[in-house]
């Protein structure tokens, strides 16, 4: 059996998780439409006996059964198509989310497109799984029951029946051809659109001070309402397929089942309850049909989401990873590297140095030199595409803007330690100056941060990334000093919890101030991407 | 809520008859084509008839049936359409007089997926909704005025109770609970968004801590609420799916049984028995789409409550909408300004005067308050204590358009919108001419960019996207604020994103615009407003020092320090 990795050129297969319950949608889709044929030929025998002067209280009794055993296994419908659903996006959650974070930083606008694939994506992807997939599916099985069923009764009905039913998902592929054509246009207008009103609602401070917000609305209307009218010119044509398709329906059907049913009546072939049988078992072949018309737009939705799913999972991933286990805890091996940008730009060419352990190092030089680069490299961040990087033990970032997530004081802290006590955080804390802010602040440990650590003043939330990178008790730290314009109280105090995050470990620093320099071991000047000064000596 | 909804929509009414009707027409033919089936083949039992007239009939029946779901779909779409951009109008018209003081404190990634989503999940309450109830209610009907008069009263009125049952009865059953569970889903569904926001933005910080299992974790826990609740929806769908089911095949049932009985009694035909028991198994359908639409109805109706939630909350600056009073000059004061925001006191009875046509530079530690004395200016915020003067008027005496028309403001963070670079700059001035335009682009040195792109003023910032820098963008909403031409210019922090020597042209320009209108500038790099008329120092609330650089410098204070600690800065030797 091959496994379940899958290789980049096939199609990832998202519903293989939920194979069990999606058969047994199905299963339960011919069921129930085979007790509905049942309940058909009940009808027949109803009316034979009536028009032969004979009992019907058997017949009474059979449909009564019949019926009430096909509403019983009604229930099992939404039960299983929650099933599926609940599956499919349980699985597909995780794995968008480990695609998504093995790709690494992401930039503002990409942020809500990847979010809007991994939530209303992916729960597109689950109705397409939970209601759409089981009706396209029994609306292939449920017809070729139900037409065994006529064979039963009238075995050239059947034949017709079986003729003119296959034409039936050719004029769905052509339905389906017509709408998406106008659906593609529809979407890519609809998409702008939607665009527009995202820009203009994230943009309304903006708008407001230049004194524009009520006209960009007005803007938006009128955009809107020129899009609709050229869509609707486009529907007015194609949808005159739906005519075509509708009518078909019916003609290849019931119509058809009822004309067979006359003829055959006529030639003494079949009793008049079997052709009454016959005209219901027509409208029965109807309803799978239909029931994927219902949810066409659910499967059109569904499959375009699943698309954009699988291109998500399909994303270039690495996990780089700087470790090297055969270095001593805290040391640092910089091999003749080299790293290009994705646009071919060289960021860093044969750059090469070591660090001992406990030895600091300050990584120099102008803005685009590649010292960001570099410190990406040496936490695993990126790949070298040249040269190798090597890191003993475990390495922790300290950034310029750290990022902090919505939730509490102690959750903040514990993504560099799961198993850390109360008491772990609060000396962490203590050594990061932070301690008695958190103690005043509501809830404590539990208090809650704000989206982004915005409920924190800018110094405070420099000092609770210090505490986390305490807590993870690196060999390694990387910091890109900070230079944003806090009180010169406030520097003073992060300044204190950094000596104490750099006591003891190795430290490579983005330096940014002389001072700081200063008291460094050893300097690395980068200049355009080559080392200056600092390589091996 | 409901009515709410409904009388949103008035103007939509008489094409929503029109796509109801043709839905009743398509849909009562789907009824009474396998009826009229079953008349013709009994009379062909019994000899009154032939297969090639009755063949005609139905085929003719068909395309009919054809022609109305053709109209009542196109009819339908019309509506769907006019009412996602009439939702979208409507959702962008509540928000924005609450912007941006009254959006503060929702989470935002929660607020745009809120809008966005919830317009998205209110428009199937019209389009999807108003058309299949008509249909649910008067096809059964029909069908069950048909029997009563071609086949028999007693018929008809035997069928009548159970379309009711179906449609009215079953959708309710549990729907309360179906109510807090649907909110409660969304909730939970919103949270798990919220979390994944924050997982994308920090996945360098996940990565480096190893903590993307505790992410995970965070995110399964959200998403296990919501699979709770779900199964807690499913079980109730699966009641009122058996229910439905039980009652349709009831009626087959109870119809045949009374249509026998007649029969027996002499009152009515084979036919009419046959047609009466076809009637009522097919007839029972349209009753049937309700319990489809009943998720989708609640989703939709707690995404309405969100979206009114919104649309009712008071904005928090409303400003007189006519008055004569009209500031004399570029000039601006703060006398005794406090502002407080929640329990924290921003400003702390600021005093400051800025004079017509200087240069006055605001300088301070992050979070000294000086975004808030920016807010203030533009009254995106009023102070609890004190007053703001612009040219000698109180704001609160001033319409927002006098103080737009007065007060320019680039921000910190300035947004470009979908549209061309010469839309983006027309935001600013809508009547200002190609030569305007590139005359501000030259200004803040962006020319030679918009020269070079295939399609000058007219390429789409969209399409730019990332090929354009943070500080292109800066610039370029730089130009916009000059553009504008008002009387005091605003700049906050707008140079963070340039390289040194854009910053320098840059610093020239608002140099020179003095001589035209009054330039307040919030800078974070000191050396790019050394030429100042004055600067202001804010630390803790309150304006800590004032004077020009050289008399700051020779004061030895809070400035003077800054100033130290910036020489410090290599980026900036």
């Amino acid at each position: 059996m091959s496994s379940d990795s899958t290789t980049g050129r096939r199609p990832e297969r998202l519903f293989t998780v939920a194979a069990g319950p999606l058969r047994g949608a199905v299963l339960l889709a011919l069921v129930r439409a085979l007790l509905a044929a049942g309940a058909a030929l009940a009808v027949g025998a109803l009316v034979d006996g009536v028009a032969d002067g004979g009992a019907v209280t058997g017949a009474l009794v059979v449909l009564g059964v019949l019926v009430a055993a096909r509403a019983l296994l009604a229930m099992a419908g939404p039960l299983l198509a929650t099933t599926i659903a609940t599956r499919v996006e349980r699985r597909l959650r995780r794995r968008v989310l480990d695609a998504v974070l093995d790709v690494g930083p992401w930039t503002g606008r990409r942020t809500g497109e990847v979010v809007g694939r991994a939530t209303e994506g992916i729960d597109a992807v689950g109705a397409l799984a939970g209601t759409f997939l089981p009706q396209l599916v029994g609306g292939m099985v449920v017809p070729l029951g139900l037409i065994a069923v006529v064979a039963v009764v009238d075995w050239p009905t059947a034949l017709v029946l079986a003729v003119l039913l296959p034409l039936v998902p050719l004029l769905l592929r052509l339905l389906e051809r017509r709408f998406a054509s106008v659906s593609a246009r529809y979407r890519a207008t609809a998409d702008e659109l939607a665009a527009r009103f995202l820009d203009g609602i994230q943009g309304l401070r903006t708008l407001k001070s230049l004194d524009r917000s009520e006209a960009y609305g007005d803007e938006l209307a009128r955009a809107s309402d020129r899009l609709r009218s050229e869509t609707m010119a486009l529907l007015r044509v194609n949808q005159l397929a739906l005519l075509a398709v509708d009518s078909l329906f019916t003609l290849g059907t019931v119509v058809a089942a009822a004309v067979m049913a006359g003829w055959r009546l006529s030639s003494g072939a079949i009793t008049v309850g079997e052709a009454v049988a016959l005209v219901i078992l027509g409208v029965l072949l109807i309803e799978p049909l239909t029931g994927i018309g219902r949810f066409f737009y659910v499967g059109a939705i569904g499959r375009a989401a699943a698309a954009q799913v699988r291109e998500l999972l399909a994303l270039e991933s690495s996990d780089p990873g700087a470790d090297d286990p055969s270095l001593p805890p805290g040391a640092v091996r910089v091999r003749s590297v080299g790293y290009a940008y994705d646009d071919g730009t060289e960021a860093l060419s044969d750059v090469s140095f070591e660090v001992a352990p406990g030895e600091r190092v300050a990584l120099v030089g102008p803005s685009g030199a590649g010292k960001t680069t570099l410190a990406h490299l040496l936490l695993g961040l990126l790949e070298p595409a040249r040269g190798s990087v090597g890191v003993g033990g475990r390495s922790v970032l300290v950034s310029q803007r750290p990022f902090l997530f919505h939730g509490t004081v102690a959750e903040n802290l514990r993504l560099a330690d799961p198993d850390a006590s109360d008491d772990d955080l609060w000396a962490v804390l203590r050594a990061a100056d932070l301690a008695a802010v958190v103690e005043a602040r509501a809830g404590g440990l539990d208090g809650q941060i704000g989206e982004r650590g915005l409920q924190l003043s800018g110094g405070e939330a420099q000092r609770l990334a210090i505490a986390r990178a305490l807590l993870a008790d690196a060999d390694v730290v990387v910091l890109d000093e900070p230079t944003s314009n806090v009180d010169l109280e406030t520097e003073a105090r992060i300044r204190q919890a950094l000596d104490r995050l750099m006591e003891g470990r190795t430290v490579v620093v983005i330096a940014h101030r002389r001072s700081t320099i200063a008291g460094m071991d050893r300097v690395v000047a980068l200049e355009g991407g080559r080392m200056t000064a600092g390589g091996p000596t | 809520m409901i009515r709410r909804l409904l009388s949103m929509m008035r103007p939509l009414a008489p094409l929503m008859a029109v796509s109801s009707a043709c839905r009743v027409v398509n849909q009562g033919l789907g009824v009474a084509i396998p009826a009229v089936a079953a008349v013709l083949v009994v009379r062909i039992a019994t000899g009154d008839g032939t297969v090639a007239p009755m063949a005609w009939m139905l085929v003719g029946l068909a395309l009919v049936k054809g022609l109305f779901r053709y109209l009542e779909q196109f009819t339908g779409h019309a509506v769907a359409f006019r009412l996602l951009s009439q939702l979208r109008d409507r959702a962008y018209r509540a928000i924005e007089p609450l912007a941006p003081a009254g959006l503060e404190g929702a989470r935002t990634g929660d607020l745009v997926a809120r809008v966005i989503g919830d317009v998205d999940r209110v428009e199937p309450f019209y389009a999807h909704t108003i058309a299949p109830v008509v249909g649910a209610v008067a096809v059964p009907g029909l069908a069950a005025v048909a029997l009563a008069v071609a086949v028999d009263p007693a018929v008809g009125l035997v069928f009548l109770p159970f379309p009711a049952v179906a449609a009215f009865a079953a959708p309710w059953v549990a729907s309360r609970r179906v109510a807090g569970l649907a909110a409660d889903q969304r909730r939970a569904g919103g949270e798990a968004g919220a979390i994944l926001t924050d997982a994308v933005q920090g996945s360098r910080e996940l990565a480096v801590l190893d903590a993307r299992d505790q992410m995970a974790n965070r995110i399964g826990a959200a998403a296990d609420t919501s699979e709770r609740t779900r199964t807690a929806l499913a079980r109730i769908a699966a009641l009122r799916s058996g229910l439905v089911d039980l009652v349709a095949g009831a009626a087959v049932v109870a119809v045949a049984l009374v249509a026998t009985s007649r029969f027996d009694a002499g009152a009515i035909d084979v036919g009419a028995v046959a047609a009466s028991i076809v009637v009522a198994w097919v007839g029972m359908a349209p009753a049937r789409v309700l319990e489809d639409i009943v998720p989708d109805l609640e989703q939709a109706l707690a995404a309405a409550g969100r979206l009114f939630d919104l649309a009712d909350r008071r904005p928090p600056v409303v400003g007189p909408s006519a008055t004569d009073t009209v500031p004399v000059d570029g000039s601006v004061a703060f006398e005794d300004v406090t502002v407080r925001i929640g329990d924290t006191t921003v400003l702390d009875g600021v005093d400051a005067a800025v004079p017509d046509r200087s240069f006055v530079a605001i300088v301070g530690p992050s979070g000294s308050g000086k975004s808030t004395l920016v807010e203030l200016l533009v009254r995106f915020r009023e102070p609890d204590r004190g007053r703001v003067l612009l040219g000698g008027a109180d704001l609160r005496d001033l319409t927002d358009r006098t103080i737009r028309d007065t007060v320019a403001l680039v921000p910190q963070r300035p947004e470009l919108f979908y549209g061309s670079i010469g839309e983006n700059l027309r935001l600013a001035r809508s009547d200002a001419t190609d030569a305007d335009l590139w005359s501000v682009l030259e200004r803040v040195g962006l020319e030679a960019w918009v020269r070079s792109l295939d399609d000058g003023l007219d390429a789409a910032v969209g399409e730019l996207g990332d090929a354009m820098s943070g500080g292109q963008r800066q610039r370029l909403a730089l130009a916009r604020g000059l553009l504008r031409e008002a009387a005091v210019l605003v700049v906050d922090e707008a140079t963070s994103e340039l390289d040194p020597a854009s910053e320098r042209r840059i610093v020239g320009v608002l140099d020179a615009e003095r001589r035209r209108r009054t330039v307040v500038v919030v800078a974070h790099r000191l050396e790019t407003i050394t030429g100042a008329d004055e600067i202001l120092v804010v630390d803790g609330g309150r304006v800590a020092e004032r004077g020009t650089h050289d008399e700051l410098l020779e004061r030895d204070g809070v400035y003077a320090g800054l100033w130290r600690r910036h020489r410090d800065v290599i980026d900036a030797g």
